[in-house]
């Protein structure tokens, strides 16, 4: 270390505080729900060469954007043209991209008239134009479709925004008086981070923060390299198929080859199939995010994220392919559906490496539910956006969880009374599903469904789609347990039978939906961990008991006979049973 | 309803129960050791040991407030009863789905708590209601007696019924609540409408599923006391501390439990907030420094700043809460070196047992308050009025071998690094609260209290460009004291729901009489006069698109239409305040009226020190080597108890008293007010 631990524990907590009150700021002045109640943004500071300093908010899918936002940022500028009060915006496909929902803000921090830092927040803006209200057009078949496309543009000078710039990109989304107060907060966060960091280099100076930051990132580095080394060497590789991309209905096979040689990892994805017609592609940064996700899950997740920790991770893929996707290519699911399908990749391959520290694949896909059209009420458009839990994947040790958000995407679900009162919609159904949990000596955990249909108002005509994956597979099972149930989306005629048919939608589609019908969402399962023989009776009989597993289910996949009328178990036929005799 | 007499406060702890006496001839103290199993003897051992201090009867107690830990520990410690809930069809799911978010994003190792009632005991019957309360199917009355048998055969203890939009028509619930309670008449029903009648389906479900868990183990304590209490001759009623820091008698008590949670916490603030009051100080923040953790407070404008809900061990509680944050910086927070060689400090704790090391019961790891006697801020032999002698050499051996060592530094160093990293990790907690509430530290002091709170506080004065600091007489009695600084408080809540320009005054008007007239009624009980009885009107409102709404206070009406604008504008002024913005364009949305009706209850008031001109020295009890700023400067210590009104004493100096220390840094002075309270400030702020 270059300086004295106390002087850095005490720098970092430091950093770690103002990047955290950025967020706290962020959410607190933002216009949109999505940042404000969702949370669905990061912070991070920068030091001047653009190295990942200290993050505050640090969102799974958002983690391998900001290790080279910098990056690739700082060659889009002369260095001796910016200015205090400047902010910089972009959602470019070259600059830490993603989708283009993702729109990052950056702002130099000055200090005795150099620049010392930058501070940078990323928010998810619910619409950025393109042809849908949300810019979630699963038909895509080019990014323009997507929405508008910011290249690096200086959005305030002088910590004035520029109103001109701005009023061109405001025009061309949805909500631009929304999204504009949006801009406002991440300039006022970051100009926070400034003004509190001037502080931290008055007491400090520059030369010890500086030689800090080197301490910081070696720190990182230091401890992911230590956390490495205790995943035995070897070359582990998992592949799994994506059901399709909105467009065909094509496997798309994700592939890894995951190689741990001391304290290095290398995440080898160019066994993946290539660029897909429809917008599951992922840009390679958004790629990242789902590979530092699933190590830093199996590792440490304690160890502070800057540029250090991911030093010791090598990320390769081949360009054009759906993990590393070129410019002008659709993408707009990329960051919770192809990245969470990622994640199992990943955690299967490092699965055969550190069988005790991985769980069995989670449901798989966000399960997001658009619903959306005109109130005939008051002639108005809305939109729902409603992620629907599946089950998290049974761990070594513990089940998984039932009903819950799993990996990349977090955001919470709406209350069914204040969207039956703020929409013409009607919930019939939020339930679990029993048996759709992976049976194991863990059980993974069970999906849920959502069922709605139009309010009994004239005129109501919803257009519901799903965003979803894994109606195709089943979330795969570890050391012998079994999969999860996969999902679906089904539309189920209720008492207009001869209007229109019950069945089942594809995952990515639209439906438009007619009085009396009732579309329906149903989350995968969680993939189960060990031999289900092994899980002890008494467990099963609970899980009977909570309606979570079925008799049936009991008897044919754990081999346990249970007396129903005195929750006991029949340890003659369940011995028989268990010993493989029907 | 209460003239003057002897009041009672108390207040448990996990070491200690606190009991304080206020009286006509000043304040009397009485600290006991806690008794974990039943709390309720601790209790009686302390009020009669602070009786008899006073040679005074129970007879004569005219107040008796409890801020009582049985409902918070029935929760956590999952001791609470068995329940059933009977939910609408379809959604037997909502309590145990709930928001859907997982608490930790990266751990895939974590667990959500259980839902308090399993799978098997929450039931559903066919009913429904639309967001208006029409009603779209009727109650199968039916289904309602086959739950019933259900329930009675499984042995459950207690019922929570929580329809879909009951909040806009109880009817269902109601008739359902007639037929369990005929059915299980030894079963306590509890109806979400009664409980918390309020739109949000998963956090109404929780808050009453919560109340019905703990309801019959809280009525069961409270009765036991009462009955204790009476026999001694006891002949006031007993009251209880709410999470809002008001009070409540115990029979409200036994009925909404859930409105006790967060006691402890909110009595501290409640005192915190009174002491400011008498100091002329209108915006302060709280800091109550226990063992394990450091509760932060703010109190704006003279109001105790509050939420509407909280989450309480996992579980949303939808009641009206002190906004208290928690972090893991106390006196007992343990110190180490991480793999990365980098010094933390936290959230572990030591706990009370083994303690900090220095408190010579095995404890190994150092702690904050090891590192304070390391330093010299803490006197080994002055800790509880030395009634726990702290041993010094244990001390430095912990902080050396577990953080000096591997850092390479001297203990003494190393002692001084533990202080500045926890000191780091309180300032960011205060600083992000402020922030969520739209505040400027710089218009704020400080109020420090709890045993580890003083010994620190001096710190964030520069840290955060505070006014002041002060430190109240009995720093480590705050939560005893503060049961008895509360009003007597009900609150009363509807969903309403509608655009504030499609609402009718009138119909407004209706259902604020409405939960007037049941404040009025419930305190009457209580014998509390109307007139007697002040009311605060709230109408919790968001822009259209908004999920969550923000508590707006209303100023007074009368309910007719043309003061529609005057709700819009209550509106934006408390939005810009909190989010810097309006949009005066976009729909609002008028979500609750909801009605806190107060009785406020006599002033407490410590005796004041006699008065005295600047001069400390009276009260010199001594100096000691401390380091402040890497130097060892011999620092004069004073004794509390002999300070006079109006001595100033300059840092570098130590106040102590029985239960904290006060450590006031070179460049500050520190002045003794008429209440008795240390005041803080830079030397040069003084004016």
């Amino acid at each position: 270390m270059r300086i004295d631990p106390v002087t850095l524990s005490v720098i970092q907590t430091h950093l770690l505080s103002v990047a955290e009150e950025m967020g706290a700021l962020t959410m607190q002045t933002a216009r949109s729900n999505l940042i404000k109640e969702g949370g669905d943004f990061s912070t991070a500071l920068f030091d001047a060469s653009g190295r990942l300093i200290e993050h505050g908010r640090d969102m799974p899918a958002h983690q391998g954007l900001f290790p080279v936002l910098m990056k690739q940022a700082l060659p889009n500028l002369e260095l001796g043209d910016v200015q205090e009060g400047d902010a910089f915006m972009t959602n470019s496909e070259d600059i830490a991209g993603s989708h283009l929902n993702d729109v990052k803000l950056v702002m130099p921090v000055f200090h005795g008239g150099r620049l010392v830092m930058w501070a940078a927040n990323l928010t998810h803006w619910a619409d950025i134009g393109g042809m849908v209200p949300g810019s979630y057009y699963l038909q895509a078949t080019e990014i323009f479709q997507e929405g508008v496309q910011i290249p690096f543009i200086r959005i305030a000078e002088g910590g004035r925004i520029r109103e001109d710039v701005a009023a061109l990109v405001m025009k061309n989304v949805r909500g631009g008086d929304e999204r504009l107060g949006d801009v406002w907060a991440q300039v006022a966060a970051c100009s926070f981070a400034g003004r509190q960091l001037g502080e931290l280099f008055d007491r400090f100076g520059e030369e010890t923060l500086e030689a800090a930051f080197d301490d910081l990132v070696e720190y990182s580095e230091g401890r992911m390299r230590e956390a490495l080394r205790r995943i035995p060497d070897g070359v582990y590789e998992f592949e799994d198929f994506m059901d399709n991309d909105g467009i065909s209905n094509l496997p798309v096979r994700l592939h890894v080859v995951v190689t741990v040689a001391g304290d290095e990892m290398t995440l080898d994805f160019s066994g993946s199939d290539g660029e897909t017609a429809g917008p599951i592609n992922s840009p390679y940064a958004q790629t990242c995010s789902a590979a530092y996700y699933a190590v830093r899950g199996v590792t440490d997740a304690t160890i502070p994220s800057n540029e250090g920790l991911f030093r010791p991770l090598h990320v390769v893929t081949r360009r054009g392919s759906v993990v590393d996707t070129r410019p002008g290519t659709p993408r707009v699911c990329c960051t919770h559906e192809t990245a969470t399908r990622l994640v199992d990749v990943c955690l299967g391959a490092l699965a055969k490496a550190v069988p005790d520290r991985v769980p069995a694949a989670g449901c798989g896909s966000s399960f997001i539910a658009i619903v959306g059209g005109v109130d005939p009420r008051s002639g108005s458009y809305y939109a729902w956006y409603e992620p629907v839990p599946g089950g998290f994947g049974a761990r070594p040790g513990l089940d998984g969880i039932d009903g819950i958000r799993v990996h990349m995407g977090n955001t919470a679900n709406t209350p069914v009374e204040v969207f039956e009162r703020d929409y013409p919609l009607v919930c019939e159904r939020y339930e679990l599903l029993p048996d759709t949990g992976g049976p194991g000596r863990y059980r993974g955990g069970l999906g849920s469904a959502k069922q709605i249909r139009a309010a009994a108002v004239e005129g109501v005509r919803p257009v519901c789609t799903g965003v979803s994956d894994r109606n195709a597979t089943r979330p795969y099972g570890l050391a012998g347990g079994y999969p999860g149930a996969s999902g679906r989306v089904m539309v189920s005629s209720g008492d207009q039978p001869q209007r229109s048919p019950a069945g089942e939608c594809p995952g990515k589609s639209s439906h438009v939906l007619v009085p009396g019908e009732s579309w329906t969402m149903y989350a995968a399962g969680g993939g189960g961990w060990g031999d289900p023989r092994e899980r002890p009776p008494e467990l099963v009989v609970e899980d009977v008991r909570e309606g979570k597993v079925s008799l049936e289910a009991a008897r044919r996949d754990y081999g346990v006979a249970i007396d129903s009328r005195r929750w006991t178990v029949d340890s003659v036929e369940t011995a028989r049973l268990r010993a493989g005799q029907t | 309803m209460v003239a003057t007499g002897l009041r009672i406060g108390c207040d448990i702890g996990g070491t200690f129960t606190d009991v304080v006496m206020v009286g006509e001839d000043g304040v009397r103290v009485a600290k006991v050791p806690s008794t974990p199993g039943d709390f309720s003897a601790a209790v009686l051992e302390g009020i009669e040991a602070v009786l008899a201090t006073a040679r005074a009867r129970f007879e004569q107690v005219t107040l008796c407030v409890h801020s009582s830990t049985v409902p918070i520990n029935t929760l956590v410690e999952r001791k609470g009863a068995r329940v059933g809930l009977l939910t609408t069809q379809g959604f037997r799911d909502v309590l145990e789905i709930g928001r859907a978010s997982r608490a930790d994003e990266y751990d895939l190792f974590q667990t959500r708590p259980a839902p308090l009632v399993p799978r098997r005991l929450r039931l559903t019957v066919r009913e429904r209601l639309d967001p208006q309360g029409r009603v779209l199917e009727a109650l199968d009355e039916e289904g309602v007696r086959a739950a019933a048998g259900i329930f009675a055969a499984e042995g459950v203890e207690a019922v929570a019924v929580c329809f879909l939009h009951s909040y806009a028509n109880p009817a269902h619930e109601l008739t359902a609540g007639k037929i369990l309670s005929e059915a299980l008449p030894q079963v306590s029903v509890h109806l979400s409408t009664q409980v918390n009648p309020l739109y949000r389906e998963y956090e109404r479900t929780s808050t009453t599923v919560v109340n019905a868990y703990i309801a019959p183990r809280v009525a069961g304590y409270v009765a036991n006391l009462e009955r204790e209490l009476a026999e001694r001759g006891l002949r006031c009623r007993l009251h209880v501390v709410q999470s809002s820091g008001g009070i409540m008698t115990s029979k409200a008590a036994r009925e909404g439990s859930v409105r006790m949670l967060m006691a402890g916490p909110a009595a501290g603030v409640a005192c915190a907030s009174q002491v400011a009051r008498r100091a002329g100080i209108d915006d302060l923040i709280s800091l109550d420094t226990g063992g394990t953790t450091q509760l932060v407070g703010v109190v704006h404008q003279g109001r105790i700043s509050s939420s509407i809900s909280g989450e309480v061990d996992g579980f949303p509680i939808r009641v009206p809460m002190v906004d208290v944050r928690a972090i893991g910086a106390g006196g007992g927070s343990v110190a180490r070196v991480d793999s990365g060689g980098m010094l933390r400090v936290g959230p572990e704790s030591a706990g009370a047992e083994p303690g900090p090391a220095c408190y010579a019961r095995g404890g190994q790891e150092p702690t904050v308050t090891d590192a304070d006697v390391v330093l010299g801020y803490l006197d080994p032999g002055a800790f509880l009025g030395g009634s726990l002698r702290l041993d010094r050499a244990l001390a430095e051996r912990a902080v050396y071998e577990r953080v000096a060592a591997p850092l390479g530094i001297n203990a003494l160093d190393a002692a001084a690094g533990i202080i500045e990293v926890v000191t780091m990790s309180r300032l960011s907690a205060v600083r992000k609260l402020l922030i969520e509430k739209g505040l400027d530290a710089r218009d704020f002091s400080l109020i420090a209290f709890g045993g580890a709170g003083p010994v620190h506080a001096s710190r964030l004065l520069r840290e955060l460009s505070l006014r002041s600091v002060v430190v109240p007489p009995h720093p480590g009695l705050a939560s005893a004291l503060g049961a008895l600084t509360g009003d007597l408080r009900r609150d009363y809540g509807r969903t309403v729901g509608e655009m504030v320009d499609l609402l009718r005054m009138a119909t407004l008007g209706e259902l604020c009489t409405s939960l007037r007239r049941e404040a009025e009624t419930a305190l009457a009980e209580e014998g509390v006069k109307a007139g007697d009885v002040e009311v605060e009107l709230f109408a919790d409102m968001k822009y259209a698109g908004q999920l969550h709404e923000i508590p707006v206070r209303l100023p007074p009406m009368r309910f007719v239409d043309d003061e529609l604008p005057l709700l819009k504008r209550a509106f934006y002024e408390e939005h810009r305040r909190l989010y810097a913005y309006v949009v005066e364009d976009e729909a609002v949305t008028l979500v609750n009226l909801r009605l806190t009706a107060h009785h406020r209850m006599p002033e407490v008031r410590l005796a004041a020190p006699p008065s005295a001109g600047p001069d400390p020295s009276e009260a010199r009890k001594g100096a000691r080597s401390i380091l402040f700023d890497a130097r060892l400067i011999e620092t004069p210590v004073f004794d509390r108890a002999r300070l006079a009104q109006g001595n100033l004493v300059h840092g570098p100096a130590v106040v102590e008293e029985y239960d904290a220390t006060t450590v006031v840094l070179p460049g500050q002075t520190c002045r003794v007010d008429a209440a008795g309270n240390l005041i803080i400030k830079l030397a040069e702020r003084l004016r």
